[in-house]
């Protein structure tokens, strides 16, 4: 497989394109295509390829922390790939500018730190452009050129790799074919997308609807609460300073048919009263205030709020609306939000008063309502009563269950609930009681909300979870909204018995999790670039120690070089030297000066033992100038100069 | 569950080799990109992953079509040498000639050897070097075990090269290399000419079978001369087996005849000299006889340690003098227990090579085999070289016995663990007569005692 000259910095620039990076594609093809022209190579040891794996790793953990944090999980995959070029530059860049033409993928990170675990060499040139043609396409750029551009690369890629078998004018004719089909192909793929996309739609319209288009829950489905009770995900965390309210309400319905509430009233648009709102006239007493934290996804959705509330405010808040029957909708808030509401339980909104609907039972349901009210003989019991009967008759005859497991034999499931298995959730407690409620002509609402039962020592507030989503029933009488919750009190316990052994764990995370979105707030859009910058520092570090590692070596070659140099050194020896290559007996090659010397001596004396002296006091100055004092060469140089003189009257 | 994994990796070994034999590395790459920006490709809306998909296959799919047809009109001729030495390169020609009408370019020259799996056995118990080490995943999934086996059945590195541009009715030739890794009988199956489609993707191959066998000689190893303390005294042998070289008798003086000497031995000038029957006396020839008595007993069919201890062996044969000495090589088989003499005539040095060539390990049999045979053998030595790959009571006895023999002889023990091996030496209290030669240092002059 041969890459042709430029492909790689072609690939690179292209998803800078089509990812919207352009100066960074053409930085990074840049800088890889230097290594053709810059002839400076790393000499780098299976163990710098191993630092080079484990800081890629680095950049790849914290790149992928960093998506985690600010981008939907649902697109992390998406966004990973789209930075993957980057991502895994410094492999890339090891190869080129090393002397090795593959790169050694391993780590030393993990348990045994000591001996690293390393991958057979590779060529790593190929998969780098493969990453940055799907990071391209990944980018979605929906540019036209995308088409004729991939296919000019490949095309490029395979004509220095086609089979030598043919000409070129083949070739190039297939590739236009190949262009045809490959048209052809993407149309077909989008067609057929768009159909199916449709059909799909259609056929689960009810659920996608509701799943993805309905943050305000304007209606609710028979076990919707049910879902929510498996998970022990934190939600609301709340702290007051009195007594803590204990329903937290969100949503209510009017309209019960084929298992679905349905709530018909508009939200009008509550304007903004000294940096908060004003949800009923301000008591003459003022009432309780609790702070509420709450987890807000979709950056809008419903309030939850404890009975009588009058006066919401949070910076995190942006735009309220209220329906008449109080309840609460965010228009836009930021994704988790903190506010400060005060309560006072019997606060009552005046235009909140029952309508026609509010008496409403779905005729498909009658059967199961008319036998419990024959049955409990309601009728002739005073209103004043009934409350107390019906929730008497559920505490004493019914269970809380999440596990139903009995068979079906009336039509509906609130006929089963209520006339043979006589378990269930709050859902059906809550609608049963409804209906029962209605049937002998009293108004009633179906209410959603949260129950705050769970303290958390640890964050020293009250904490609600998912699971504790819960459902309960308001009843008009005597003027105002009366909460009947005719659920056995018992249900946060049988579902506490049912949490994960993990639950204290994923709460300690949860409250990290807090604490970041939080900072994220605080600091608007500076945690990108606190985050950016640590990740940096990091990434620099480790790049630091790699560079380090390499240049230490260089420096200890250098140091070796440096050792065999020598400076030269004016010795007056050199004229002693000299006097003795004047004799005409010429030193032999290897020859130590001393034992040139000794055979010179034999034929004619020169003062060997002068010489040797002078001798010793010149390799002193050679080896060791630095630490020789001036008394010594001045010694020398006086010793050379006598010995001259004597070699002078011996007529050396 | 095991056989499970075997079927597994066998049927994925299987599909592979169909698979590389089908496309080029880059046919593979664009295969795995087209595999992944489908599966991810397809949502229209979210990715353009779709359009590089559709590109792709249309050039897979091109590519493929093209790739159906191919008839080479070309005939190959290779002189191929009947033996060699694992681990050393093997050059040889091949002579190509275009039988068609048009020029033939592009086209791959390889090689095709037989190639067997590893059995279910071989899976089961054959554990890969330093397995232990790996984790606990990998070691009950045994994947990296069945690489491991794959690679070590790999018996050969076989040319795979593109060949010259050949004119219609042109005859070239051309030299390509092999490298056999395995000693043995390398088994040639034929030849394959590829080609490669336009855009090189996928290949088309026609095999041509044309069946050869090379006889794979062990590695040599640099090894210093054998020299025993007795060497220099000779043992009576009485060769008479060396009767094709004529009569190797050594002529020591003349006397007179005697009753029942061997007329042929009348010298008849002496005769008519002294006038009466003179005969030549003379002497058996004295020879010194090595034995090679080498330790073929492990449970594994495939052991480093023995492949070792057979180069060892090989190198032995191949710094004796054969005109000099005798050399018995002594081992057990499967079937059989086998002496194989060379030297004074006898046979050839290399068809003793060959011998060890061949030599496989012996599986289910006691030493004591060997030991019988070393017995029955061991008048006529005057000297041993055991090469042993294990050490054990049965291997001590033997030791022993040649000792109460005095018959002088080394004793190494190849091992891939030094240190483990020098404690089992010191155990069994034989540290001054056997010497342990680690598989790691063979790069090195392997210094006999």
């Amino acid at each position: 497989m041969r890459i042709p000259a430029f492909f790689t910095g072609a690939t690179v620039v292209f998803w800078g394109i089509e990812s919207g990076n352009i100066i960074i594609g053409i930085s990074v093809a840049l800088l890889l295509e230097a290594s053709n022209f810059i002839s400076i190579t790393w000499e780098l040891s299976e163990t710098d390829f191993v630092r080079i794996s484990d800081f890629t790793s680095v950049i790849f953990l914290s790149t992928l922390a960093l998506i985690l944090l600010n981008v939907e999980t649902r697109f992390f995959l998406k966004e990973l790939v789209k930075w993957s070029p980057l991502i895994n530059l410094p492999l890339i860049l090891a190869q080129l500018y090393s002397t090795n033409d593959k790169i050694i993928i391993g780590t030393r990170l993990g348990r045994k730190k000591k001996k690293a675990h390393v991958h057979k060499p590779m060529d790593f040139t190929f998969p780098y452009c493969a990453i940055c043609i799907l990071s391209a396409a990944i980018a979605n750029s929906r540019s036209l050129l995308f088409f004729p551009v991939v296919l000019l690369l490949l095309g490029w890629l395979l004509l220095v790799n086609r089979g030598k078998s043919f000409s070129l004018p083949i070739f190039f004719l297939l590739i236009s074919v190949t262009a045809g089909l490959g048209f052809a192909g993407l149309r077909g793929a989008e067609i057929s997308h768009d159909y199916l996309t449709s059909r799909f739609h259609k056929f689960v319209r009810g659920y996608y609807w509701e799943k993805f288009s309905d943050p305000f829950a304007t209606h609710l489905s028979f076990g919707s609460l049910r879902h929510l009770k498996n998970s022990s995900q934190i939600i609301i965390r709340l702290t007051t300073d009195g007594p803590t309210p204990i329903l937290l309400k969100q949503a209510s319905y009017s309209t019960f048919n084929k298992n679905t509430w349905h709530s018909k009233s508009s939200f009008i648009y509550l304007p903004v009263t000294n940096t908060g709102w004003q949800l009923l006239p301000k008591p003459s007493q003022t009432g309780n205030q609790a702070t509420i934290e709450f987890s807000l996804p979709k950056e809008k959705g419903l309030l939850p709020f404890p009975k009588g509330s009058y006066w919401v405010e949070g910076e995190t808040l942006f735009e309220l609306g209220q329906t008449p029957s109080g309840i609460i909708k965010i228009i836009d808030a930021a994704f988790h939000i903190t506010y400060k509401i005060q309560f006072k339980n019997e606060l009552k909104k005046e235009d909140d008063l029952p309508s026609f609907r509010n008496l409403q039972i779905p005729p498909d349901e009658d059967y199961a309502i008319s036998q419990i009210t024959e049955k409990l003989k309601l009728e002739t019991i005073p209103k004043d009563n009934l409350l107390t009967t019906v929730e008497d008759f559920f505490q004493k005859y019914f269970t809380y269950s999440l596990h139903i497991t009995r068979s079906n034999s009336y039509p509906t499931h609130l006929g089963n609930f209520l006339l043979k298995n006589r378990e269930g959730y709050c859902e059906m407690f809550a609608t049963a009681t409804a209906l029962i409620l209605r049937k002998n002509g009293i108004p009633t609402r179906y209410v959603t909300g949260f129950l705050v039962s769970e303290y958390s020592d640890f964050e020293n507030k009250y904490i609600v979870r998912q699971r504790h989503a819960h459902a309960w029933v308001e009843a008009f009488l005597d003027g105002s909204w009366v909460t009947v919750d005719t659920t056995p009190a018992t249900w946060p316990e049988i579902e506490q018995e049912e949490a994960s052994f993990f639950e204290p764990m994923r709460d300690f995370f949860s409250y990290f999790k807090l604490k970041y979105d939080q900072f994220r707030l605080q600091t608007e859009q500076r945690y990108n670039l606190i985050l950016s910058c640590i990740i940096i520092l990091l990434t620099a570090f480790l790049g630091f120690r790699v560079y380090h590692r390499m240049q230490s070596k260089n420096k200890i070659e250098q140091e070796m070089r440096a050792r065999k140099l020598f400076e030269e050194i004016a010795t007056p020896f050199s004229d002693i030297e000299n006097k003795l290559v004047a004799t005409g007996i010429s030193r032999g090659n290897g020859e130590p000066f001393m034992a040139w010397a000794a055979r010179i001596n034999d034929l004619q004396p020169i003062d060997l033992k002068d010489i040797g002296k002078l001798y010793t006091l010149h390799q002193k100055l050679r080896f060791d100038s630095k630490n020789t004092s001036n008394a010594v060469k001045i010694k020398l140089k006086a010793g050379v100069a006598i010995w001259l003189q004597h070699a002078e009257l011996k007529d050396i | 569950m095991r056989s499970s994994l075997y079927k597994l990796y066998k049927h994925t070994e299987q599909i592979k080799t169909k698979v590389r034999g089908k496309t080029t590395p880059m046919g593979r790459f664009f295969l795995l990109m087209t595999f992944a920006s489908t599966l991810f490709g397809l949502n229209t809306n979210a990715t353009m992953l779709y359009q590089l998909a559709a590109i792709l296959l249309s050039f897979l799919t091109v590519s493929y079509i093209l790739s159906l047809r191919f008839s080479p009109h070309i005939s190959i001729t290779r002189n191929i040498p009947l033996s060699c030495s694992a681990g050393e390169k093997l050059s040889y020609t091949l002579i190509l000639h275009n039988n068609g009408n048009k020029k033939e370019k592009g086209f791959i020259y390889r090689e095709e050897e037989h190639r067997d799996l590893p059995t279910v056995a071989e899976f089961l118990q054959t554990p890969e070097t330093y397995e232990k080490k790996r984790n606990i995943v990998d070691r009950k999934l045994k994947y990296y075990r069945w690489l491991w086996l794959i690679e070590r059945k790999k018996k050969a590195t076989l040319p795979r090269l593109e060949m010259q541009t050949i004119l219609p009715g042109e005859m070239l030739e051309m030299d390509v290399y092999l490298t056999a890794e395995k000693r043995g009988y390398l088994h040639l199956q034929g030849y394959v000419i590829e080609r490669y489609d336009p855009f090189g993707l996928f290949r088309t191959s026609v095999f041509f079978r044309k069946e050869k066998n090379i006889l794979v000689l062990p590695k040599i190893y640099s090894i210093t001369d054998l020299v025993f303390d007795g060497s220099r005294k000779y043992h009576r042998g009485g060769i008479s087996t060396a009767g094709k070289y004529g009569d190797s008798e050594e002529f020591i003086a003349l006397r007179e005849f005697q009753a029942g000497d061997s007329i042929r031995h009348i010298d008849w000038k002496a005769t008519a000299r002294q006038e009466k029957p003179i005969i030549r006396q003379y002497q058996d020839e004295f020879f010194s006889r090595y034995g090679i008595i080498l330790d073929t007993f492990t449970s594994l069919s495939d052991c480093p340690v023995f492949e070792e201890a057979v180069s060892i062996a090989a190198s032995i044969v191949v710094k004796q003098n054969p005109g000099r000495s005798v050399v018995d090589l002594l081992f057990a088989g499967n079937t059989f227990v086998s002496t194989s003499t060379m030297g004074k005539g006898l046979a050839e040095q290399n068809h003793m090579l060959e011998i060890l060539a061949s030599v496989r390990t012996c599986q289910g049999k006691p030493f004591s085999e060997l030991t019988g045979l070393v017995k029955s053998h061991a008048n006529l030595l005057s000297g041993a070289v055991l090469i042993f790959i294990t050490l054990d009571e049965q291997r001590k006895e033997l030791l022993a016995y040649l000792q109460a023999l005095q018959i002088p002889f080394r004793a190494l023990l190849i091992s891939s663990e030094e240190k483990k091996s020098q404690a089992t030496i010191d155990a069994l209290d034989l540290t001054s007569c056997i010497t342990v030669i680690s598989t790691l240092r063979t790069n090195q002059e392997i210094l006999l005692p």
